[in-house]
């Protein structure tokens, strides 16, 4: 029906409203609801308080307790779009009376706070990792405590980038880095250099830009309609010299595939074709590369535990990281059961929610405690801080294993 | 990777064929739009009402297959392969985690509103009316919870019982959860079931001999706890089953996905919107990304009108939208009486051959295509109560089909 | 406090829609002794299956347009004294290309003389408010019309006539009434549970709709009425936000209304002979169907999840001739002409001229006997509440405030628990449907899936007597028979879900016997 088209807009979305037959599975799997009766369930406020948003301004505050993990939509067995109708119900472009908090309003712009901070990095870290900071922090503009912070990683992923040569014989591909590879996680954005070289590929690198997926989850979504456009913008002029976009963030792929239209209405030309050539790096390496990586992978000698974040599912292919890991010969890996990690993107940053975030990774954290592996392995920069805070373990891209095990 | 088998569909069915190919030696992908209607029933598996049901004199399992008519799926499929697939599933590690129990004819468990159900198989310690006879019975009620109907079962069973009594008591968890699957996850997390039934014990009439829980004892650690209770207690504990969703049904969902996870794949919410076919054989399905996917043959588990796989016309027409598939449909739009609207439409569904396999409205007949469970028509597993029985073996023939047609 | 006086004459009023809880209002509050008699529960008949449009009048305007005056004077006075059940949407008629092309100028001319204020608007403005109409469209005209919760209405007027002193006797059967010397004298009527009484009487006032004539009947009278039985489709979200009118002649498929937070789409038209008909037949679907599309071209995309039937009464004038469209307005019938002295009927009309149809049978009475109080219901509120208007949503708000999430109980419609229980305490219930009606549980678009097997367990729990098992298995079909009707798309899922709760998991058996056999009434 509505969410079986390539590309729904929001009328789609909140239209999808009347397929619910209130069977409540969505219910059962919520990650939130399962831990907390603060949130009434995705049942509650997707499909059936839609049915009287659409009569009158209602002043609600449940909608923003939805962490956007989007556990619901995929096991609706009527293709509601659970999610999305929550998220616009949270927007501050449909619900007049939405106020964004100013913690929100900083978290929403994690590349601006990624270039600020990489100005003096060391200084940042031991700033914002002080104690007496974060303290100070959740006092006065509620920023958990307990939240996990990365580091900033200075120019080092933008100096590598510097470093490489171009070579004409090889097939150019776009890899969009985001802010967490720019600022935060440069290892991951240096590993996919590296590995699609390998590959045979030429990787033109978009630096820079931000998918504003956080703005769109937490409602900031006239924010968010510039910042979209500037990095359609830029994609465009790169499809002038490649076919495809790879990303190494699930989420951000996924806010480029579906989001743009669902939410904000972008259905020109320009943003449908980004949409369709956008992929998520272990997507892609699946479709193209198995016969090649099965031929030269190494065994790894190590103990792997793989958790799927909770916006994987929403790309609809499975878990194509496992499917490329279990082309490692003798590989020792075990698969994750939590359906999410608690973290929500920048859900569980937020002083008063992070309670609920721990709640849900609970489940999680115990499996980890079980398996005891040596490295953890996830394909969301979020969820990797927050399982390596609480577990202790390393957590890494799974694409960085598997360029080790290509021994390059 | 190359996928032999894409198994479209969240349904028990889609399982069942997938765990059956595994062991036939062939990889299977299963599309799930959304999770099974499985998840409706209370956990126990139902083959046929016998008595109601047929009009052969032996009224015993198989043999009750006689005595239907020759276009039900039962029959399509054959006595002997229905007795073998009902026989293996309930003797697979799957149902043995559940300690699924069976019966030659029928046992009689108890419905959410307190009506006995004829059911060939019960889940471990699911309420049999047999122990319940002339026994004092206690049923527990949580504190706070929502869709477990203690009164309507307690009426319902009191005349075969000999005294009843309801008792509140606190959840084990301060939060007080009001659905059933919070409940059970809070279960799960209950660091000492000991102390936490010891404190029930206390007030539990001296003279009860038989507790009844409602089924929200755990989603993963079930047995124990129960377990834990009747050793506290020293009484016989059971699960009543709650509203649907129901907890009983995602555990069974839980161990199918870990079963068909450990060498397969599930891609959740992916929808499949068309088929490439050439020459009668299907090549490739087309997901909701225009994603193509490749197999040798397909299996369609996904549900019938309930769950999608077919679809209602508003002029009455019924159409099975990828093959176009020749469907029974029996008019529902034109009966008169609303119960006989029910059963014509329960009874629509796609035609198939006695393999399975359906024939186009262009009459070809397509070889690596099969339907299962509620897809296929002339049953009615409403009123046959059959629902679990045609999808285990519908589910474990078409794989079996398939082996033999991937074979040759 | 009560208006009523033990020195004036008892009147008996037959019939229990808006029309009978009219007069029985208008006449406890001019003192009488009033007993209001309804054979199923207060509504249940013609007035809870219209479109619930509270009409500006104007689509009677060309047809007739005395009629039309009234109804907009109606129409603004019921706003007046009942804003809870009314919501001012406004309403749109609508000129498609195949329509007469002389229509609209004899519309505007008489919405004039009918003092009905009618604007013309321009297209594009139009399509951009209401964006699921059809592009064809040629001319529109904006006037007042206005939606009415005809439930909530018969219960306010309900709860007014007792407060004022006046009898409620729902599920009560006329079973036959005694007259003497020309004079009716008392009327027997039965329970539900079997228990007869009788009731004396000075007059009788026959308000009973299409059944007048049954009842008149009773007193070997004659009231000729033609039946005209309607279907209407509901739709599960609101397509339009304002009533959306074809403007011509009056006929079928003209009319998609807004009601709460569901669209209705009515009606079609069959002449009948049984009042009780409220049977669709499954072309008439196809009928409203395909009318709707010429208004909405994607009607046929969009979730229906119920259909009903209504029979109209209208009354044949003494020279009745067939090929001249029946008068809508009402008509006072004084049977003393036909030798009966102190009966009365009032019958016709419509529901958004029910007051002054109370009015004026009313009046006819007085003089009849005397009596010269003059009318108040036109200026007294029914409601003494402090809403502005029907809001639907204010159910849900209240829960969000409250966050008593753990409460609700009709998810659809945001019913909870407390409501319920209330409910139960103040009135006298006979079944899930008594309490349905009055505060809309198994109204949505699940139509009782889930809140059906709750409400069982809220009753069993306060002890009521009634057969549990048999009033679920009574709520669920009686929900059935209507949703089936438009059991395509999601509705078909929907149906089918209700069919593995009710019958795959609960063991509930639905048979020939425990599903037709049933209260046929709303």
């Amino acid at each position: 029906m509505i969410i079986n088209s390539y590309q729904p807009t929001s009328e789609d979305i909140l239209k999808s409203m009347d397929n619910c037959t209130k069977c409540g599975i969505c219910n059962s799997y919520c990650p939130v609801s399962n831990v907390t009766n603060q949130f009434p369930g995705p049942k509650y406020s997707g499909p059936q308080t839609q049915r009287f948003r659409s009569l009158e301004d209602l002043v609600e505050i449940s909608p923003e307790l939805c962490n956007g993990c989007g556990v619901c939509t995929s096991v609706c067995p009527n293709e509601v779009a659970i999610t999305d109708i929550i998220t616009h119900a949270k927007s501050n472009l449909n619900n007049k009376n939405k106020k964004i908090s100013f913690v929100q309003t900083l978290l929403n712009r994690p590349d601006t706070i990624g270039k600020l901070g990489n100005i003096f990095p060391a200084l940042s870290n031991f700033i914002l990792h002080n104690s007496f900071f974060r303290y100070f922090a959740s006092q006065f503009f509620h920023l958990d405590s307990n939240a996990p912070l990365p580091n900033f990683h200075g120019k080092k992923f933008k100096k590598f980038l510097e470093k490489i040569k171009i070579d004409s014989n090889k097939k150019n591909i776009i890899y969009f880095s985001g802010c967490a590879v720019d600022n935060y996680d440069s290892e991951v954005g240096i590993a996919v250099i590296k590995l699609m070289s390998n590959l045979g590929y030429n990787v033109i690198t978009n630096t820079d830009l931000c998918c504003s997926l956080p703005m769109l989850s937490s409602g900031e979504w006239d924010a968010a309609i510039n910042r979209s456009k500037k990095l359609i913008k830029s994609l465009s002029r790169s499809l002038d010299l490649a076919e495809i976009i790879i990303s190494t963030s699930t989420s951000c792929s996924l806010t480029i595939k579906k989001k743009y239209s669902a939410y904000l209405n972008f259905t020109d030309p320009k943003s449908a074709q980004i949409s369709q050539s956008t992929k998520d790096i272990c997507e892609y390496i699946l479709e193209k590369h198995t016969d090649l990586l099965a031929k030269r992978m190494k065994p790894i000698d190590k103990k792997i535990f793989y958790h799927g974040p909770c916006q994987l599912r929403s790309h609809g292919i499975g878990q194509p990281a496992v499917e490329l890991l279990r082309l490692i010969p003798k590989i020792s890996l075990s698969l994750s059961e939590a359906d999410c990690c608690g973290i929500g993107g920048t859900y569980g940053y937020v002083k008063g929610r992070n309670e609920i975030s721990e709640l849900i990774g609970r489940s999680l954290s115990e499996q980890i405690k079980f398996h005891k592996p040596d490295v953890i392995l996830c394909d969301s920069e979020t969820c990797r801080w927050n399982i390596e805070k609480n577990s202790g373990i390393k957590t890494l891209h799974p694409i960085q294993i598997i360029l080790e095990s290509l021994n390059v | 990777m190359n996928t032999d088998v894409i198994i479209v569909g969240a349904e028990l069915d889609a399982f069942i064929a997938s765990i059956r190919l595994q062991e036939l030696g062939y990889t299977s992908r299963v599309l799930a739009n959304g999770q099974g209607s499985y998840l409706y029933s209370s956990g126990n598996i139902k083959v046929l009402d016998f008595k109601e049901n047929n009009n052969s004199d032996n009224k015993t399992f198989p043999f009750f297959i006689e005595g239907l008519p020759s276009a039900h799926p039962y029959k399509l499929i054959g006595k002997d392969n229905v007795k073998q697939a009902i026989e293996w599933f309930f003797n697979h590690q799957i149902s043995n985690k559940l300690r699924y129990e069976y019966f030659e004819t029928n046992t009689f468990t108890i419905s959410p509103i307190g009506l006995k159900i004829p059911s060939y198989g019960l889940y471990f310690n699911q309420i049999n009316f047999e122990n319940i006879y002339n026994k004092d019975i206690t049923i527990i009620k949580f504190q706070n919870q929502k869709d477990f109907h203690a009164e309507l079962i307690a009426q319902s069973i009191k005349q075969y019982v000999n005294t009843i009594e309801i008792l509140n008591v606190v959840q084990p968890d301060t939060n007080q959860h009001s659905d059933s699957s919070s409940l059970a996850i809070s279960f799960d997390n209950l660091s000492s079931p000991d102390n936490y039934f010891f404190n029930i014990n206390k007030k539990i009439n001296k003279k009860t001999s038989v507790v009844i829980f409602p089924a929200v004892l755990g989603l993963n650690k079930y047995m124990e706890i129960i377990r834990c209770a009747e050793k506290t207690f020293s009484k016989k504990c059971f699960e009543a089953p709650t509203l649907p969703p129901s907890i009983p049904g995602i555990r069974l969902n839980k161990i199918l996905e870990r079963e068909v996870l450990k060498k397969n794949y599930i891609h959740r919410g992916s929808h499949i919107l068309k088929a490439n076919i050439e020459n009668n054989k299907c090549l490739s399905v087309v997901d909701n990304f225009k994603r193509i996917i490749k197999a040798r043959a397909f299996i369609f588990a996904n549900g019938g009108i309930l769950m999608g796989g077919i679809k209602v016309k508003s002029n009455g027409e019924i159409v099975e939208e990828i093959f176009d598939s020749k469907i029974q449909n029996n008019n529902h739009t034109k009966c008169e009486k609303s119960y006989e609207t029910l059963n014509a439409l329960q009874t629509s569904g796609v035609l198939t051959d006695n393999k399975l396999k359906p024939i186009s409205n262009s009459n070809n007949q397509l070889e690596n295509v099969f339907f299962t469970g509620r897809n296929l028509s002339n049953w009615n597993p409403s009123l046959e109560l059959s629902g679990e029985g045609v999808s285990i073996a519908s589910g474990w023939y078409s794989a079996n089909n398939i082996s033999s047609y991937l074979h040759d | 406090m009560s208006k009523t006086n033990k020195n004036m004459p008892k009147i008996i009023v037959i019939g229990g829609g808006a029309t009978g809880c009219g007069v029985a209002r208008d006449l406890v509050l001019r003192g009488y002794q009033t007993t209001l008699i309804e054979f199923g529960d207060l509504g249940s008949g013609t007035t809870s299956r219209f479109h619930g449009m509270l009409q500006s009048g104007a689509r009677y305007v060309v047809s007739d347009t005395p009629y039309a005056a009234e109804c907009f004077r109606e129409r603004e006075t019921i706003s007046k004294i009942a804003p809870e059940a009314v919501e001012l949407i406004g309403g749109l008629f609508i000129s498609l290309p195949n329509d007469p092309e002389d229509y609209p100028e004899k519309f505007i001319k008489c919405c004039e003389i009918a003092k009905i204020p009618c604007q013309e608007i321009q297209i594009d403005e139009v399509l951009k408010k209401e964006k699921e109409l059809s592009n064809n469209i040629l001319r529109a005209f904006q006037v007042p019309d206005a939606i009415i919760n005809s439930w909530q209405l018969v219960n306010l007027l309900a709860k007014d006539i007792k407060a004022n002193g006046g009898e409620v006797l729902t599920n009560h059967k006329v079973v036959s009434i005694k007259q003497y010397n020309n004079l009716v004298k008392s009327v027997e009527v039965i329970e539900k549970n079997g228990f007869k009484k009788i009731l004396e009487c000075d007059c009788i006032i026959n308000a009973s709709g299409p059944w007048s004539g049954k009842i008149a009947k009773l007193v070997d009278q004659e009231v000729e009425l033609q039946l005209t039985k309607g279907s209407v489709m509901v739709f599960s979200h609101r397509i339009v936000s304002q009533a959306i009118n074809r403007c011509r002649i009056p006929s079928s498929n003209d009319i998609m209304c807004p009601s709460g937070t569901v669209c209705l789409w009515g009606t079609t038209s069959e002449i009948v002979n049984d009042p009780d008909t409220t049977k669709i037949r499954p072309e008439e679907i196809q009928e409203l169907l395909i009318g709707a599309e010429e208004l909405f071209p994607k009607i046929k995309n969009y979730r229906s999840f119920r259909a009903w039937a209504g029979v109209r009464p209208l009354v044949k004038p003494k020279n009745f001739d067939k090929n001249i469209p029946l008068p809508r307005s009402h008509s006072v019938i004084d049977h003393s002409e036909n030798g009966l002295k102190n009966f009365l009927t009032v019958c016709g009309g419509s529901l958004t001229t029910h007051r002054s149809m109370a009015e004026d049978v009313v009046n006819k009475l007085g003089n009849k006997l005397g009596i010269n109080i003059p009318c108040s219901t036109d200026t007294i509120p029914i409601s003494n509440s402090k809403n502005a208007k029907w809001t639907p949503s204010s159910y849900f708000q209240k829960i969000e405030n409250q966050k008593n999430f753990n409460d609700v109980v009709c998810e659809c419609e945001a019913i909870t628990k407390t409501d319920i229980e209330e409910i139960m305490k103040n009135e006298n219930l006979f079944d899930f449907h008594d309490i349905r009606r009055r505060i809309r549980v198994g109204f949505g678009p699940c139509q009782g899936t889930f809140c059906n097997s709750r409400l069982a367990e809220i009753v069993v729990n306060h002890k009521i007597d009634i057969d549990i098992k048999k009033s679920i298995l009574n709520f669920w079909s009686e929900r059935l028979k209507g949703s089936i009707r438009t059991s395509y798309g999601d509705q078909a899922k929907q149906i089918l879900l209700s069919d593995y709760i009710h019958q795959e998991n609960f063991g509930l058996r639905l048979t020939e016997e425990n599903s037709e056999k049933d209260d046929i009434r709303a």
